[in-house]
């Protein structure tokens, strides 16, 4: 089924969209949370979780791509059971991925000051200037949360190389957040 | 702990659901690199594409060098000169094509309305044509050329390069697409296979392009299109090239101002390169890859919009696209 047309079914308040939505994206998001999560009872919780969002949430909201949307609310769903907000407790992947991600910033008095609207927008900005083949990468490791070996399978990489690729991304990330006057 | 990488991790959540979509068709399992290429195939086509660019650049100089410039069947440097010609060949359209076949202005789809969002459209700026070039040779003892028709170039590629967007004013009423390919005779492999298909604001009798006003240079453009690897125009290169993402196809396009006659023998233009010219055109050149196609679309004496909804309607011709996709756009 079409995505517009599962949107439409939702703003209609079509209760029986919930089970087209959990057949079309389940796996997918089971997956994705399951990055971020050590039990798969943790990662079906925040599937359903997800599917109450979307529920909630459209109308008012009316997203042109359904799966993004939905994948959005699964991520940060999945990190908010991580305990991740709250510090408490991390699964690995989280805690591998943060500390890769925070060479990025350059200054750690920044992270107070930097508003989050414009690490978005430099965010953005950064990946619309990647080559597709290097965007995919970098967001399959740091959004998806894919491992090196995945990596290396996927893109026909072996995995120091593609441990060089995203090291030298990272590089670049942080560059462009200076130009962008994200010292932080 | 790793506060800062926590910000990062959090602030990705909400980049643009284009790039989230296609970093998910890429599913886990599978492979997902971008068609790869044979690397020795690539090695010939880069040789034979550097040779033809230095060929295309020298004709495209020397042809700059008098007056009046009469271009090709698709324009300057538009198609390497050993692409023959064939003539038209109308067919019905076929199922499946992208696009009906035929010689007149099609209509864009009713209702097409591409968004373009001017503040994420990069250009780049090539200084001109190139000044160096050398004649390419395909030895008839190791090629065999094959020249191919409107069927075989829709079967080949998918459609017979008429976009669904073709401003007004301009025609392809001219010669129609043709493609001569070569073969090499040991392996029997394709080595080169670029076809091109001119739409411009009149013709000549011998279907060549032609001119409507003073300026010698007729308005139009050309789609030029390979799978295995284009053979670029005549335009210089440029450093740190930047790409203008068109949903989710990243088209590089760039610009060059060139001079036309007559030309003026007792003075220099600016640079010094020609003699000074009676002024100057725009030409726009759009690349990208489709489906496993290379294109490149060169408009000459054309608005930059119009470039941009003509490859809009080539990658997407059914469907409406946001063009300069960026911060804030969906």
């Amino acid at each position: 089924m079409e995505d517009q047309e599962l949107v439409e079914r939702l703003l209609h308040r079509e209760e029986s969209v919930l089970e087209e939505l959990e057949r079309s994206y389940g796996p997918k998001l089971l997956r994705l949370a399951g990055r971020f999560l050590k039990s798969r009872e943790d990662g079906e919780e925040t599937v359903n979780e997800t599917l109450f969002r979307i529920w909630s949430t459209i109308p008012p909201n009316r997203p042109e791509r359904l799966f993004p949307y939905a994948a959005r609310i699964c991520r940060y769903a999945a990190l908010e059971r991580a305990e991740w907000l709250t510090a408490k407790k991390r699964s690995a992947t989280v805690v591998e991925l943060t500390q890769e991600l925070s060479q990025c910033l350059p200054d750690p008095r920044g992270e107070r000051e930097a508003e989050g609207r414009e690490l978005r927008e430099a965010l953005n900005s950064f990946l619309a200037g990647l080559p597709s083949e290097k965007r995919r990468l970098f967001l399959r490791r740091y959004w998806y949360g894919a491992s090196i070996r995945e990596l290396g399978e996927g893109f026909g990489m072996g995995e120091s190389q593609v441990k060089t690729t995203l090291l030298r991304l990272r590089k670049k990330l942080r560059i462009h957040l200076e130009k962008e006057g994200i010292f932080l | 702990m790793n506060e800062r990488g926590r910000l990062i991790l959090l602030a990705l959540n909400e980049v643009n659901p284009a790039y989230i979509q296609e970093a998910a068709e890429v599913g886990e399992g599978t492979n997902y690199v971008n068609q790869k290429r044979d690397g020795r195939g690539q090695g010939w086509i880069r040789y034979f594409a550097t040779a033809a660019c230095l060929c295309l650049a020298l004709l495209g100089v020397l042809r700059l060098g008098q007056s009046p410039v009469v271009p090709g069947p698709d324009g300057p440097g538009a198609v390497a000169p050993w692409v023959s010609r064939e003539p038209t060949v109308t067919q019905a359209p076929a199922e499946g094509s992208r696009a009906p076949a035929q010689a007149d202005p099609i209509p864009p789809p009713a209702g097409r309305q591409d968004t373009i969002n001017w503040r994420f459209v990069e250009v780049n700026e090539s200084e001109g044509l190139g000044m160096d070039a050398t004649r390419l040779y395909m030895d008839p003892a190791l090629y065999e050329v094959e020249h191919w028709d409107m069927d075989q170039v829709r079967e080949y590629f998918g459609w017979e390069l008429a976009p669904a967007y073709i401003p007004e004013g301009l025609t392809g009423g001219g010669e129609g697409v043709g493609l001569t390919v070569y073969r090499d005779k040991a392996t029997g492999e394709l080595i080169e296979d670029q076809a091109g298909r001119g739409f411009w604001v009149d013709f000549y009798e011998d279907g060549s392009p032609k001119s409507d006003d003073d300026i010698v240079i007729p308005k139009g453009f050309t789609v030029r299109c390979s799978k295995l690897g284009i053979l670029h125009c005549g335009l210089l290169p440029v450093d740190d090239e930047r790409v203008t993402q068109f949903d989710r196809t990243e088209v590089t396009l760039t610009h060059a101002s060139l001079p036309y006659g007559p030309f003026d023998p007792t003075q220099r233009d600016p640079s010094g390169l020609y003699n000074m010219p009676a002024g100057y055109y725009d030409v726009y050149v759009a690349s990208f890859t489709l489906d496993g196609v290379e294109y490149e679309v060169e408009a000459q004496r054309m608005e930059l919009e119009e470039l941009i909804k003509i490859v809009a309607s080539i990658i997407s011709p059914y469907e409406d696209i946001i063009v300069g996709v960026g911060c804030g756009m969906p």
